[in-house]
């Protein structure tokens, strides 16, 4: 749980609580704010546009390893 | 202890759409591997079993599918080898355009284990909700958009027509079309369906929500428009069936009058929640 970001746990809680997801439902913002979600993501969220929302919801899985290679530069 | 495979699928919407059947898979096998389309998924999984493993590595930009699933079935089968029992959790309904799940129950029933594969909702079921389509009047037909093209399959545009990934037409490899690189691969299938329906024949491009906040994209489009709609890979074109009258002769062989006969009828008409979801949506 500790990898998981606010928008996620937002999504795990709503799924499985009701009076959670119709408070999302009165007030989307709002509510995504309560739950730390940043002002970018909650635009996003918001704008209800599946194309943007699937880029932003790829974003947040889990990072792996990330391998760095610095390449000298030429003499 | 003889290893063991159970195939599961988690639903587009998950948790609220694994089975209870799928949840206790999941539970109880020694080793979980998974492919899922999105970090909800992924999280709920972690949070059920922390060691699950993702086999999402084995895709690989421009590297060929059919090796991209070779690799996924060697990792799912490995711990059944060793006498374990594997759980492998895909998106949807593990055996809706999955390959690497039917690959591994096959392989692993020729090697002598056991293997089952448990059903998942498919973004299909999700469909057939969201728009209101009921497969049962005037029939359904169901394609992958490439195989539609390149096996000219033949239709009966009488019946409902579902083409799959029409953003990925053509591509066979791993990488994402995107548009507008796939427009021309778009218009090879716009020219296809409008030989089977007139141009102006209204389809719905359709995308089920993987969030329970949010609604699913429901686009509704003419098929001679279709290069210009810019589909998502994951998007699904539904076109609705021509308009059908029932044979006479067959009607009186089986003595049933035309009016008890079930016409299919387009999305948008007779149900008010899909068509006010898809007006809502029009030229989104």
């Amino acid at each position: 749980m500790a990898n998981e970001s606010p928008l996620v746990r937002f999504f795990l809680a709503a799924a499985e609580d009701d009076a959670l997801l119709e408070r999302y439902r009165k007030s989307p913002a709002d509510t995504l704010r309560q739950h730390g979600v940043d002002e970018e993501s909650i635009r996003v969220i918001v704008s209800g546009d599946m194309k943007a929302i699937r880029k932003l919801i790829k974003a947040l899985r889990r990072p792996g390893i990330v391998v760095v290679i610095i390449v000298p530069a030429p003499r | 202890m003889p290893g063991r495979l159970t195939v599961v699928g988690l639903g587009i919407r998950v948790p609220g759409q694994v089975t209870d059947e799928t949840r206790r898979a999941i539970q109880s096998a020694d080793d979980v591997v998974y492919l899922v389309a999105d970090a909800t998924s992924e999280a709920w999984l972690r949070r059920v079993r922390p060691r699950a493993r993702s086999l999402a590595d084995c895709y690989r930009e421009g590297r060929p599918r059919e090796l991209a699933y070779r690799q996924m079935v060697e990792r799912i089968l490995g711990p059944v080898r060793e006498g374990r029992t594997v759980c492998a959790a895909f998106y949807g309904h593990p055996g809706v355009f999955v390959f690497p799940s039917h690959e591994a129950v096959r392989q692993a029933r020729r090697e002598g284990f056991e293997a089952r594969m448990l059903p998942g909702i498919s973004a299909e079921d999700c469909l057939f909700a969201d728009l209101g389509i009921d497969p049962g009047r005037g029939g359904c037909q169901s394609f992958e958009a490439t195989d539609f093209l390149v096996f000219r399959r033949r239709i009966d545009p009488r019946s409902s027509l579902i083409l799959w990934q029409v953003g990925m037409v053509g591509r066979i490899d791993a990488r994402r079309a995107g548009f507008p690189r796939n427009r021309p691969r778009l218009e090879i299938l716009q020219r296809a369906l409008v030989a089977w329906y007139p141009s102006d024949h209204e389809g719905v491009l359709y995308e089920a929500s993987p969030f329970v906040v949010l609604e699913p994209s429901v686009r509704r489009i003419r098929l001679s428009d279709l290069a210009r709609s810019a589909p998502d890979f994951a998007t699904t074109l539904y076109v609705p069936p021509l308009p059908a009258a029932p044979d006479a002769r067959v009607l009186r062989r089986l003595d049933i009058r035309s009016s008890e006969v079930q016409r299919a009828t387009p999305c948008w008409e007779g149900d008010s929640g899909a068509a006010s979801r898809i007006a809502r949506s029009r030229g989104g």
